[in-house]
């Protein structure tokens, strides 16, 4: 068993995506995040849809959410829920461009979470004008800060009066 | 000749022949191959006098590793049970753990080799410990630690979150 020789490149990152994605989903939603910046190799696996899967099929425990201030959210891992910890640390997920276009008037603008599915979270504007005057939802991925404006409903004439997230 | 029909002397052990990728013969008892699921679900298709596996995938440097592990989990599958049965206590199980612990703890080349072994015969165990290995070792770590770690080329992609 010799170790590796300096400069090899180690076969680790040769592994068959099956592997990688059960090796990837075993971790915590920081590391995940951290991952993705190894290489474009595992920035390219990190973002497969099949590991989101997988990740929310093994992790029993949810992750806590916070609603935030302006576009910040904060997120405690459900590792710590796991390792029955007192106290956890929080670190603050921020999404990419998230909103950029709503702050045009100047004014703060503040969201509230609607609801998590399958590890998905959906937020809206804090009142529900946002979205009768035409500002979207956003469902969101936390793993890959990414998200998606579902499309407007066509009745949006009427005042919402509440709103969910769900699926079927 | 009599010998033979005495049921009292117990049957030579049954074992099969494992090849290595580099052509090494390992000899090893029928229950210890067996952990393998592949070579158990082509296991009764096989003459008797033909149990020989060509493992074109497993270096003999690994295979030996391989075995050790399986030979380890039977014998201690055997004596939990015992001690089970004669309602002993014994700590077999934690036993065990400590050993598997002791026993993956190895450089990541070999991890990775073991981990290859493992799936290709699916040996479920063996394979369970050392993706918690693998994972394990990337666990908290930097993306800039993580290449070090496995030795990956920085192929220039840019963390924007760095500066956090």
């Amino acid at each position: 068993m010799s170790p590796p020789t300096e400069g090899e490149v180690c076969k680790v990152s040769k592994l068959p995506d099956d592997i990688f994605f059960d090796i990837i989903s075993r971790l915590p939603l920081k590391t995940i995040s951290a991952c993705k910046w190894v290489s474009k190799t595992w920035y390219a696996l990190i973002l497969n849809p099949r590991l989101a899967e997988i990740h929310f099929a093994k992790t029993n425990s949810p992750c806590v959410l916070f609603g935030g201030w302006y576009k910040k959210f904060h997120l405690i891992d459900n590792e710590c829920f796991d390792s029955f910890d007192t106290s956890a640390t929080t670190y603050h997920i921020e999404f990419k461009e998230f909103n950029e276009n709503f702050t045009m008037d100047g004014s703060i603008n503040y969201y509230e979470v609607v609801g998590l599915v399958n590890g998905l979270v959906c937020f809206c504007h804090e009142s529900h004008e946002g979205c009768f005057n035409g500002s979207p939802y956003y469902v969101c991925n936390p793993i890959t800060k990414d998200y998606v404006i579902p499309p407007k409903s066509p009745n949006n004439h009427i005042e919402p009066l509440g709103s969910g997230f769900g699926f079927d | 000749m009599k010998d033979s029909f005495n049921p009292s002397i117990e049957p030579p052990k049954k074992t099969v022949t494992l090849v290595s990728s580099d052509g090494y013969d390992f000899e090893v008892e029928e229950e210890v191959a067996l952990e393998s699921q592949v070579i158990k679900d082509g296991f009764e298709d096989k003459a008797v006098d033909d149990r020989e596996y060509l493992l074109f995938n497993v270096h003999s440097d690994t295979l030996e590793l391989i075995i050790k592990y399986c030979e380890k989990h039977v014998s201690s599958r055997k004596s939990i049970s015992a001690a089970a049965a004669s309602s002993s206590s014994s700590n077999g199980e934690e036993a065990l753990k400590e050993w598997d612990e002791h026993f993956i703890s190895v450089d990541t080349n070999t991890l990775y080799d073991i981990l290859m072994a493992a799936d290709y015969l699916n040996i479920k165990s063996l394979l369970d410990l050392a993706i918690q290995k693998v994972a394990d070792t990337i666990h908290g770590r930097s993306p800039e630690q993580i290449r070090k770690k496995f030795n990956i080329e920085n192929d220039s992609i840019i963390d924007p979150w760095a500066s956090e």
